[in-house]
């Protein structure tokens, strides 16, 4: 299949399924990288194969390092395996190469990832991955194969007929462009025999497709035709760099593309599965990975689906409103959502103070700010003891009139971006939860959420969360510690009260993110550089002593908060030129540093030029250096590599 | 005589409610299905089946059909009935098995198929409320010979059953005891006169 349309989901579902009838035994392993949108990608993957009675695995899988463990111990040994799937990650990278690709096994590629490896989108023929028709470039997938087909016929030696000169020069061309690439994917460089089987694999197809094609050129000149076809072979080679030099971007959310694929096999449509992709969906939104044109658009399409599933006409009428607020009422309801984080479950001033949009448009961490905010209040005419009141204790008159007065003084404070069209869920009168408050809870689960829960329940064993989370289980191996994180927030998308804890739990991180944020900006700690900006974390500050408590790393959505932080205070405070951040983060003994590219993401742009210049300025240093996620701006550094790191990395950026 | 079973639990009642037949419309070419208690399919849509609905729940798990609602099954319909309720002595009709039905359609995940489930709810539970009250009124009626109430549904048959029977037999032997005293007392009396 290759590539598999948006439009043709169905394809992939119907092909796993056809598959698991032929075995005995699991047939369908799930990879999923740690993120809310590939969990709710799973979920939705997973009530599909369930319903169907498919015998399946999910496995999450955290970085590159995993993924080539689990090839060795689930994939090599396993003869009824037929199908994989894999959420949001592998798509960067040459699969063929991670992991081995037995005859009848096919690997679903469904990753908001971008730029998609070319071999995965064209040179595998079991590796199907999923796009938008719109991404898919007729003229790179030329590029590719022809240059593919170039180098396959560069080893085979039979073709005696070339000039020595040139063959010399090709080679050096060949060698550099196909070691761009392996930089590019950023790989383990050790082929596996299964690879090589692959390679071999694809050169024999290539070369009988060559046969036919050679018989057309014969008449043309020897050196004209050489020259000419030298020409085009840089043509191609600069089709392709340009392919990747784009960029990491983002592509659609893989929850969404689940969605449809219920959708397309003709499933009916419920508000639990339709609340899964809003919920994806809203992640990519809320960390800036979507265009408001794309949001617009899914959101477009996500609506009607939404009115059409509830079989309610739109706008609601104040009967169907009454409808959702019945106790035993559980609907998804359309509304203005604020980039207010969370501000439901705590007060209205710490909301305010503790959202990076807000805070760094007032600066509310300085003494100006801080007043700034009080006015902010004043003008929204809410008492300051309301605001310091949780919502739920906030007078109800109050909490009716919040969304209006805040937008008609964000107005004012030139907050014009805060308000957002979204969904929040209703179940009876025990919870609302927004679909943005949601993926914050998933979120910080994922960061954290088996260590927190665990610690919580055992301080108070009556409370609610103690019961969720069945008391403390905590394993002594914490380098798995990050497994039960995952399965935590996986019971958090049925689990009401789970996810109430997360939400509790992303408060604390969003606590200590400003706190360090402001920790930063006070003792004036990033450093500008020509090109970009960078600030090291040190070990006292709030954020890395949290963490450092969990024993794990601090993570990586939690320090792109922080980076998003940092750069907006920068633009509204400091300079006026938008540079990209880097942040170093030490993990818990302090051996080597977490760090983190990003870029000024004004909200119509998302590229991050670091996904290029950090490997190729982590290849220039030593093999120390881990890019063991599926994020191409975040690596692993030990301590002593970090200066020669940010060296580098000055080098490649502005390239 | 054979000892009497033990009245029906409510989900005895639900498992065999699930017998009736209801509407669905399936989302997905389904072939045909073969069971122990008969074959229903194959499914194309749009066209509309009627199978059990213990089948139609177990579909609609699993995504592959719609639920429609019976006819009787609507927030007009249902509020008729409650009217009816209020203004006749007469139980209004419905279905036997109307309790059970709308317990399991008005409950995930045929819940998201129904209109107006949630005032539904509310509804089935007035008309409930309504007929219970009823119902009770009745214990005025009991005489130990017999009770007649038409258009019950069998939940509620099941539950008024253990305090009816109780009561009923309990009048029964105040009846006979009544008699046999008013016999004693003629007895005295035929042979006072005597």
């Amino acid at each position: 299949m290759g590539v598999v349309p948006s439009e043709g989901l169905d394809q992939i579902y119907d092909a796993i399924r056809a598959a698991a009838t032929t075995v005995n035994g699991v047939s369908c392993l799930i990879f999923v990288s740690p993120d809310p949108d590939a969990l709710c990608a799973c979920k939705l993957l997973t009530t599909l194969l369930k319903a169907d009675t498919v015998p399946h695995e999910t496995i999450p899988v955290v970085g590159y390092t995993d993924l080539a463990r689990i090839n060795r111990q689930l994939i090599e040994p396993n003869d009824a395996l037929r199908s994989i799937v894999m959420l949001n990650c592998g798509g960067l990278v040459d699969l063929s190469e991670i992991i081995s690709i037995g005859e009848q096994v096919r690997v679903y590629v469904l990753d908001y990832h971008r730029p998609m490896n070319l071999h995965n989108l064209y040179g595998h023929p079991q590796v199907v991955v999923a796009i938008d028709l719109t991404e898919h470039d007729k003229t790179v997938q030329e590029a590719y194969e022809a240059l593919e087909y170039a180098s396959l016929s560069e080893d085979d030696d039979g073709d005696g007929d070339e000039d020595d000169d040139n063959e010399d020069d090709r080679a050096s061309e060949e060698g550099d462009q196909s070691d761009d690439e392996d930089e590019l994917t950023g790989a383990p460089k050790d082929l596996s025999d299964a690879q090589k089987l692959a390679r071999s694999r694809r050169l024999r197809k290539r070369l009988s497709r060559r046969a036919d094609n050679s018989d057309s050129e014969e008449d043309l000149g020897h050196a004209t035709k050489r020259r000419r076809e030298r020409r085009q072979q840089l043509r191609q080679q600069r089709v392709v760099k340009d392919y990747y030099a784009h960029t990491t971007q983002y592509g659609e959310s893989v929850s969404t593309l689940m969605y449809r694929m219920t959708d397309q096999l003709g499933r009916t449509r419920s508000k639990e599965l339709l609340w899964l992709a809003i919920v994806g969906m809203t992640h990519l939104w809320i960390n800036h990975r979507m265009t408001p044109s794309d949001m617009a658009s899914v959101f477009g399409a996500e609506d009607d689906e939404n009115a059409e599933g509830d079989s309610k006409p739109r706008p609601m009428t104040a009967a169907d409103l009454a409808n959702h607020r019945r106790a035993d009422a559980d609907a998804i309801v359309p509304e203005d959502a604020f980039f207010l984080a969370m501000y439901r479950h705590w007060a209205l001033y710490d909301a305010l103070y503790h959202s990076s949009y807000i805070a760094t448009k007032l600066g509310s961490w300085r003494d100006k700010g801080q007043s700034r905010l009080h006015r902010f209040l004043l003008q929204m005419g809410m008492p300051l003891k309301e605001s310091l009141q949780l919502y739920s204790e906030m007078d109800i008159k109050y909490r009716r009139s919040l969304p209006e007065k805040l937008l008609s003084v964000a107005a004012r404070y030139n907050l014009d971006e805060i308000v957002f069209p979204s969904f929040h869920r209703q179940n009876g009168y025990k919870s609302v939860i927004g679909a943005s408050d949601a993926v914050y809870a998933l979120s910080a689960l994922l960061a954290g959420g088996a260590y927190h829960l665990a610690k919580w329940a055992s301080g108070q064993q009556d409370s609610l969360s103690a019961q969720a989370f069945g008391g403390p289980k905590i394993e002594a191996n914490t380098s798995r510690l990050w497994v039960q994180n995952f399965y935590v927030a996986y019971d958090a998308l049925t689990n009401t009260e789970l996810l109430y804890s997360g939400i509790q739990l992303a408060m604390q991180f969003q606590r200590a993110m400003v706190q360090t944020g402001v920790t930063i900006l006070d003792r004036h700690l990033v450093k500008t550089l020509k090109h970009f900006r960078f600030a090291i974390l040190q070990h006292n500050m709030t954020l890395v002593r949290m963490q450092g408590d969990s024993q794990i790393a601090p993570t990586a959505v939690i320090l792109e908060q922080l980076a998003e932080f940092l750069i907006a205070a920068y633009r509204e405070f400091k300079s006026k030129k938008d540079l990209p951040l880097v942040l170093a983060a030490p993990n818990e003994t302090g051996d080597t540093y977490l760090v983190l590219g990003t870029t000024a993401k004004t909200m119509s742009s998302r590229r991050n030029p670091f996904g290029l210049a950090f490997q190729l300025a982590a290849n220039q240093l030593s093999a120390q250096v881990k890019q063991d996620t599926f994020e191409t701006c975040l690596m692993q550094i030990p301590a002593e590599d970090l200066e020669a790191f940010m060296e580098t990395l000055q080098v490649h950026i502005n390239r | 005589m054979p000892p009497i079973l033990p009245p029906p639990t409510p989900a005895e009642i639900e498992f065999l409610a699930e017998h009736e037949l209801i509407t669905i419309i399936p989302s997905s070419r389904i072939g045909e299905l073969r069971f122990l208690e008969g074959t229903y399919g194959p499914f194309a849509p749009p066209e509309r089946a009627d199978v059990p609905l213990w089948l139609a729940v177990t579909l609609r798990g699993k995504g592959k059909c719609r639920v429609v609602p019976p006819a009787w099954l609507t927030v007009e319909a249902l509020q008729t009935r409650c009217d009816e309720e209020r203004a006749h002595a007469q139980f209004s009709a419905l279905p036997f098995h109307h309790a059970a039905i709308a317990r399991l359609l008005l409950s995930p995940p045929c819940a998201d198929d129904i209109p107006n489930a949630a005032s539904l709810r509310i509804l089935v539970r007035d008309l409930r409320d309504l007929r219970q009250s009823k119902i009770l009124g009745g214990v005025g009626l009991l005489d130990g010979e017999y009770l007649q109430m038409d258009g019950l549904g069998w939940m509620e048959v099941n539950e008024m059953r253990p305090f009816f029977v109780k009561a009923f037999g309990t009048i029964r032997q105040l009846a006979a005891t009544a008699v046999a005293a008013k016999a004693e007392d003629d007895d005295v009396a035929d042979h006072g006169a005597a």
